[in-house]
């Protein structure tokens, strides 16, 4: 899925002050790239991806999914879009302390009135993909970061999204676990023709990426 | 007679009563083995009025009462009493409610993350709505059954130590202590404040940013 932004800006409202946390960002993002976005800490990255994610609405801008404003359609239909073309991938992971692996990964499934046969079988082949299928029945609290990172990222593919967004995938990991959730992204777009756009620190990530894109101060300073 | 204690109740009804147990009253008067109370049926040649006085002149030391008599003293007594009944009852009721929807209020606080989660991954606006709705509504029928049946069992054993009535006694009768329309008036009033408090507190949940909450969660 092709991803265009024109002038995507979001400005917030602490007491009297704005914050203007993204400011006229302009994006071209082609299907089944691999784009990183980097900056400093509060340069913008994660409003930027939750304005791409749809999880957010800008101040002013435009964000074109396949040449169509999603910013004109209604709440519902936004929902359907995060629901089954767009995966995203919390920093902190946020899986459902409540529900195991499998009933984790199952959920995006449920939401999408899938029968319960299929939600079980996508999520173990997903788990499997991940190299989780050991752990289907641990709670995320009997996990390690990495492997609740590889639980969200099997959750976000659920419903084979189009797009992936990730918020800092590696930033709680260790290098070699960190490591392999880059390995991990990089099949995704690969193999499964997904566009893959993730907010980073690491260098790691941004030598594999296609494109990256540098933040500062909310806006676009420059790509590579 | 020996006194083993002295009520100070600013309950009316048992500050104007000397109360205790019917041997001892019957020992007090002199009315050991006898009877406390005779009622009887006047023919109708004579009306109630004249055979309580007829009672009264004939009997010494015997005070008859008529029907309307006796309802005229007991009356007060216990309007005073059923209303001092219902005046515990609500507060009892709404500090229930108050209990019930401050734990709901928590538990929905608890769970914003949850909700932030399935309105990020695109679960429909009304998902969280509803699923605070069925857990409220098993939540308030199970807590307010068993706290039901715990508060008459409760009540029972206080009654039956203090007044010595074995617990058995009050089994025929449990349908006039808890009768049906209190057992619905109070699981309905619950489930619809517990239910009630969890859908306002959702509302009020999900009118945060999801990525407010989201980055607030570890």
């Amino acid at each position: 899925m092709n991803i265009k932004t024109v002038d995507l800006t979001r400005i917030f409202h602490v007491g009297s002050h704005s914050v203007i946390a993204v400011n006229k960002v302009n994006l071209e993002i082609k299907e089944a790239s691999f784009v990183s976005i980097v900056g400093p800490s509060g340069s913008g990255k994660t409003t930027l991806l939750n304005l791409l994610g749809l999880n957010d609405k800008p101040t002013f801008g435009r964000i074109f999914f396949n040449g169509k404003d999603v910013l004109e359609i209604n709440d519902k239909e936004r929902r359907k879009i995060r629901l089954f073309h767009i995966g995203f991938v919390f920093q902190n992971f946020n899986l459902l302390p409540t529900l195991t692996s499998l009933e984790n990964v199952e959920l995006p499934l449920m939401l999408a009135g899938k029968s319960s046969e299929e939600q079980r079988e996508t999520a173990l082949h997903l788990l499997e993909l991940v190299g989780l299928l050991h752990r289907k029945d641990h709670f995320p609290n009997k996990l390690s970061m990495g492997e609740m990172q590889r639980i969200a990222i099997a959750r976000a593919l659920a419903n084979n999204p189009k797009i992936v967004i990730a918020d800092e995938p590696t930033g709680e990991l260790d290098s070699n676990t960190g490591k392999e959730i880059i390995e991990l992204l990089y099949r995704l777009c690969e193999e499964r023709k997904v566009t893959v756009i993730v907010a980073t620190h690491d260098e790691k990530i941004t030598s594999v990426s296609d494109v990256v894109y540098k933040m500062r101060d909310g806006a676009i300073s420059g790509y590579c | 007679m020996k006194v083993v204690g002295v009520l100070d109740s600013r309950i009316s009804i048992l500050s104007r009563a000397i109360i205790m147990p019917l041997k001892t009253a019957q020992k007090l008067y002199k009315f050991e083995g006898l009877v406390s109370m005779i009622v009887v049926e006047p023919k109708e040649t004579i009306t109630s009025d004249d055979l309580s006085k007829r009672i009264e002149e004939e009997i010494e030391g015997v005070k008859a009462l008529t029907e309307e008599e006796r309802t005229d003293i007991i009356q007060p007594l216990l309007s005073e009493l059923e209303k001092w009944n219902f005046g515990i009852t609500a507060a009892l009721l709404f500090l229930t409610m108050c209990l019930v929807a401050t734990i709901t209020f928590m538990n929905i606080s608890e769970r914003r993350g949850e909700f932030a989660v399935l309105d990020a991954i695109g679960a429909p606006k009304t998902t969280a709505l509803r699923m605070v709705a069925v857990e409220t509504v098993i939540v308030g029928l199970l807590g307010s059954s068993i706290g039901l049946i715990l508060g008459v069992i409760a009540a029972i054993m206080i009654v039956s130590k203090y007044t010595s009535i074995p617990m058995q006694l009050f089994m025929p009768s449990l349908t006039d202590l808890l009768p049906l329309s209190l057992i619905a008036e109070t699981v309905g009033l619950t489930v619809a404040v517990s239910c009630l408090g969890g859908i306002i507190t959702t509302l009020i949940a999900n009118r945060k940013l999801t990525t407010e909450i989201l980055r607030g969660e570890h």
